[in-house]
């Protein structure tokens, strides 16, 4: 391929979907729900066509396209340039953008069908794509904080998609605020950067960081902190993870697409991009360990006593994240870029299969009041079934793979680690299978109105489904590992930004510790049958939740919404209306009031003496002659 | 071309106006503004040519004390020239929707005003300068007080007016004394940048000229006559007063300041910046509970101005670049959301924020370009709001992690009360009786906001190319000592 025309595809790739974003507040309003639709999926399966040809590109020819642009700016030694870099893993990540982005449009088409702003949600999922391919595409920390932002800008606006809707509004603007604060972190991160390194440009950076061996590790340390806050954030990690469950109030899709597949793995995706500096910080690696690890286990927990279909799966997802973090920590990058993408499969897979249960139960979402819809809806069953059989790890589906990946890791690092690890997946065993048990299996306990209405996705919707589902089996196969004679393509292939790591178990241990995660799984996922699908148990009414202290707590999340409204928002409120009306008020308006009543009061004071009476002025000039003549006298 | 035209242009144009027809001065106050955006985008057009392309004036004016009428500009001046027109160009736009009695008397005031805010942005001789940001002051101070509204104006005024002349009296100290210094009187600013001051004194003199222009931003504490005036003075005013006034004292530390005392800079700014980074996490904080937009937004540009503010004084290429981008953005954003402030003003006759609700749903055109308004406000990349930003606080951070960590504060508490605002005025069930769109000039008008908004987010380079070589000029000769 001539190299004019590859320098320009990811240009367009990347243009497209802002195209189409642009085109919608050009002629949006005149446009029809199919033309709307196809034209806004259109965009992103052509990006997605080009993100295969850059692909194909970039593993043939083994070297990054590189494109600048313009300056954004250019001034003394401050350049910060918009320039594009497609390497081994951005390109990987603009497949899985586009891709299931692309999935995830078509399948909208079907679930928005009706809505009122059903052109203004593409024309907001096109925005989405744009960004976070900036994301992705850029070659510097300032680009990518631009995509950073900008992703969440497009979170903001679907999550109060439904603007009418006071609870959305709300955790729309929950969800722009905590990112911010991870954000200004970030910020502080890319201005450590730029006072070690001089530039911004990841290559610079990473040039300078592997042959300097002078460099503080305070500094790297700081640096890397700093960036993983900036994680935390976006990718909803302790201790800012809480808007993500409540953003499960923007459509389902965008839950799908942003909130469990693309965006909050963008945390990941700066860890794995800034990995050299990452290897240098131990200490920051252990705490990214520690935070991944017990955000893994505290979502868990959580899930276990959700009954909203959604809030268990973005229980789930920030769980599922926390791995991937715990990954990074423990210096897998490859485990956790896999994981990443497995999940992505999955996890879409099973937020879009809840969209068309709820989709079918015209908007229920309370998994008490489903049960038995695989006599309704065989194939969103069959394909739901296979995500939660992805999640849970079961060999041979995808997520077994990417998660045996995870645990093998751990175990080289300390056997315990390996134990707690294999509890937070336990965990997903049992909250999953709670979950699919309940919506599918059982009794039907919807009212019969419902009932009689339910009825399977149209095929706009299903296919998507058919091909995460595919994935969802299949995905695994991208890095099958020695033991069962794989070659580890996917680490092989991102080898040029991650070196992969040489440290390997002996065979018959990785069998032993497959053996017993295994049963252990099928144990935990023996109790969930026999509780929900035998006994038929159904969760407590929310009155009853409230008697169990235990239950209660996970219900109520550990409470941690409630003790950030009272640590933190509530005090600032207070401070803003102290600082007004005392220090504002009080302090700063008196004093200048003050001094110009003290001005008033003196000029009164100084005005008596021009009295208008000439005796009392000739007394007055006596009077100072005297005193100057006196002072003559004195300094003479 | 002559940069005389710059002022004449507005001068003139006041003057006709007062002579005309009270029918035809809203017309022709726009055609003068208008004109003058056309003149000055001319200029830079022959600038980025040819540097020396825009003649200056230098003539003899009050021999006796050496003072000197000159004029010229450098790209950091037509820049702010352009800011200043532009400004007041949008400014007249919006007092185009406005019922305003006396308009004769109204516009020919505003046209004064710009003329002499552009006479700052030009002036090369220190008493000239002096005389020029004083003139300034007068028109600000009839529009404020005969179109001002308000139950508080003529306290609000009367502050305003003595705490900006408080300012400006230590800053004529200051003038004289300099312009006194060397072997002859002369206010020349070659002359006074360089004469050679020892530290003690300099310390004086930047104090003198800190104070007044602390208080023109403003700054943390000297802020008091700020809300209250951007308040009471009608939008096109207050427009003029946070776009252009304020950035006349950030832009005369760049100009004057730093040159002339920068010794005193480098050694006590420190203590201005934490005044000023001070007052950007105690005007957030408090921006986060008015009631009242309008004041919400008076503290929001104190937020803003202060963070330019302390970038200046970092004494950086990148901090007085990033401030020079930070200005420009600052003046379109601030017109922006006063603007917005009186859309919002004529829909419910009132700036309670608490009596909106629900707009989106009638005005989507109106609710989408509020909303770009607000994220270039908030900083968001893409928006002219950030890039500014960022290359203020890099230097802020390489300054002092403290004065960093307070402007920083800014990011978040901005996204706050920027977001809730946003959501109780426009989003929520609808409410109100206004049933139709932004129409018209307003529209059109807010369109070109949202516009340059995003244009000079993702282009702002030229900025600071413009003011490249001011900037190293200004810098250069501490750099060397």
């Amino acid at each position: 391929m001539s190299s004019d025309i590859l320098h320009n595809l990811p240009v367009v790739a990347l243009l497209l979907p802002l195209i189409g974003f642009l085109g919608y507040l050009w002629y949006g309003r005149w446009l029809s729900e199919k033309q709307a639709g196809t034209l806004a999926s259109s965009w992103v399966v052509v990006s997605f066509i080009l993100s295969v040809v850059l692909f194909f590109e970039v593993s043939t020819t083994g070297t990054a396209v590189q494109i600048h642009l313009f300056d954004w700016i250019n001034t003394g030694k401050f350049h910060v340039p918009f320039a594009l870099q497609v390497d081994q893993l951005s390109v990987i990540m603009m497949l899985l953008i586009t891709g299931v982005g692309s999935l995830i449009h078509i399948y909208s088409i079907g679930y928005m069908h009706g809505d009122a702003g059903f052109n203004r949600f593409f024309s907001y999922l096109n925005l989405f794509i744009f960004f976070m391919l900036v994301l992705v595409m850029a070659n510097n920390y300032v680009l990518m904080f631009a995509g950073w932002e900008g992703v969440g800008l497009c979170s903001y606006l679907l999550i109060g998609f439904w603007y009418k809707n006071h609870d959305y509004n709300t955790a729309a603007n929950k969800a722009f605020i905590m990112n911010r604060i991870g954000d200004l972190c970030l910020l502080f991160g890319l201005f450590m950067i730029f006072s070690q390194f001089g530039s911004f440009e990841y290559a610079d950076i990473n040039l300078q960081a592997s042959n300097n061996v002078a460099i503080n590790t305070t500094v790297i340390t700081g640096i890397t902190l700093l960036l993983f806050a900036g994680a935390t954030g976006k990718s909803a990690q302790l201790p800012l993870y809480t808007w993500l469950p409540d953003a499960m109030a923007g459509p389902t899709p965008v839950s799908a697409l942003i909130h469990a597949a693309t965006m909050v793995t963008a945390g990941i995706y700066l860890i794995i991009r800034s990995n050299v500096l990452f290897i240098m910080a131990p200490f920051t690696n252990d705490i990214i360990m520690i935070v991944g690890l017990t955000t893994a286990i505290f979502a868990g927990l959580i899930a276990f006593k959700q009954n909203d279909i959604k809030k268990v799966l973005a229980y789930s997802t920030v769980s599922q994240l926390g791995l991937m973090f715990f990954a990074l920590g423990l210096g897998a990058y490859g485990a956790a870029f896999f994981h990443l993408l497995t999940h992505a499969f999955f996890k879409a897979l099973l937020f879009l299969g809840a969209g068309s249960v709820i989709h079918g139960l015209n908007g229920e979402q309370d998994i008490r009041n489903m049960g038995g819809l695989k006599k309704y809806m065989k194939s969103t069953h069959i394909v739901f079934l296979i995500g939660v059989l992805a999640i849970i790890a079961l060999p041979p589906f995808a997520g077994f793979f990417s998660k045996d990946n995870i645990l093998t890791a751990a175990f080289i690092k300390s056997p315990l680690l390996w134990v707690m690890a294999l509890i937070s997946g336990l965990l997903t065993v049992f909250y999953m299978l709670r979950l699919y048990f309940l919506v599918f299996q059982g009794k039907e306990r919807m009212e019969t109105k419902v009932a009689s209405q339910i009825h399977e996705s149209p095929m706009v919707m299903l296919l998507p489904l058919f091909v995460l589902a595919i994935l969802s089996v299949f995905g695994g196969l991208m890095n099958i590992p020695e033991l069962f004679h794989g070659t580890k393509w996917l680490e092989h292939f991102i080898s040029p930004i991650v070196s992969m790591s040489d440290v390997h178990l002996e065979h018959s241990t990785e069998w032993m510790l497959l053996g017993i995660s295994l049963v252990s799984i099928l144990a935990v996922g023996y109790i969930a049958y026999h509780k929900y699908v035998r006994l038929f148990m159904i969760p407590e009414l929310d009155v009853q939740t409230a008697q169990m202290p235990l239950a209660r707590l996970l219900k109520e999340k550990f409470y941690v919404d409630e003790l950030y409204n009272a640590i933190i928002v509530k005090p600032l409120f207070s401070i803003s209306k102290m600082v007004m009306s005392f220090f504002e008020e009080k302090v700063i308006h008196q004093i200048t009031n003050g001094s110009g009543q003290l001005t008033l009061f003196l000029s009164g004071a100084i005005r008596k003496t021009q009295n208008g009476f000439i005796s009392y002025y000739l007394f007055a000039m006596a009077l100072g002659v005297l005193g100057i003549l006196t002072i003559f006298i004195i300094l003479s | 071309m002559n940069i005389l035209f710059i002022l004449l242009i507005p001068f003139l144009s006041a003057l006709i106006i007062l002579l005309a027809s009270f029918k035809l001065s809203q017309k022709l106050a726009i055609l003068s503004s208008a004109a003058s955006v056309v003149v000055i985008g001319f200029m830079l057009a022959l600038f980025g040519q040819n540097t020396a392309a825009i003649s200056s004036i230098d003539l003899p004016w009050i021999a006796s004390m050496g003072v000197h009428f000159h004029i010229g500009a450098d790209g950091m001046s037509l820049l702010m020239i352009l800011i200043c027109n532009v400004v007041a160009l949008i400014s007249m736009y919006v007092s185009l929707g406005d019922q305003i009695h006396n308009p004769k008397q109204y516009f020919a005031l505003i046209l004064f005003m710009q003329t002499f805010m552009n006479g700052v942005f030009v002036a090369q001789d220190l008493f000239l300068y002096y005389i020029f940001w004083e003139l300034a002051l007068i028109p600000a101070y009839f529009l404020l007080l005969i179109w001002g509204k308000g139950e508080k104006l003529r306290p609000a005024t009367i502050k305003f007016f003595l705490f900006t002349l408080l300012g400006s009296l230590l800053m004529l100290i200051a003038i004289v004394w300099l312009g006194n210094a060397g072997t002859t009187s002369d206010y020349s600013l070659s002359a006074i940048s360089g004469l050679t001051i020892d530290t003690e004194t300099q310390l004086m003199i930047f104090g003198a000229f800190m104070v007044a222009y602390g208080i023109k931003t403003p700054i943390f504490p000297l802020h008091s006559w700020q809300a209250d005036t951007y308040t009471f003075a009608p939008a096109p005013v207050t427009i003029l007063l946070s776009g252009v006034m304020s950035k006349m004292a950030l832009y005369t530390i760049i100009r004057f300041v730093i040159p002339v005392v920068p010794e005193a800079v480098a050694e006590y700014g420190i203590y201005f910046m934490y005044a000023a980074t001070f007052g950007v996490l105690y005007a957030s904080i408090i921006a986060l509970t008015q009631k009242d937009f309008k004041r919400m937004l008076a503290y929001i540009s104190m937020a803003h101005v202060g963070l330019i503010f302390a970038g200046i004084l970092t004494y950086s290429q990148a901090g007085l670049s990033g401030s020079m981008v930070q200005m420009v953005a600052h003046a379109i954003n601030s017109a922006g959301l006063f603007f917005i402030a009186n859309l919002l003003f004529k829909i419910k006759n009132t700036h309670d924020i608490q009596a909106f609700g629900g707009l989106r749903q009638y005005m989507p055109i109106f609710a989408g370009l509020y909303m770009v308004t607000m994220f270039g406000s908030i900083g968001v990349p893409i928006t002219n709001g950030f890039i500014g930003e960022f290359m203020i606080l890099t230097s802020l951070y390489q300054y002092d992690v403290i004065v960093a960590l307070l402007a920083g504060s800014g990011v978040i508490l901005g996204a706050v009360y920027m977001l809730r605002s946003y959501k109780t005025i426009m989003l929520g069930p609808d409410h109100s009786t206004i049933q139709t769109d932004i129409i018209g000039t307003d529209k059109y008008l807010l369109y070109s906001i949202a516009f340059v908004i995003l244009f000079t987010g993702i282009f702002p380079a030229w900025i600071g190319q413009l003011c490249e070589t001011s900037i190293q000029n200004i810098l250069q000769p501490y750099l060397q000592k």
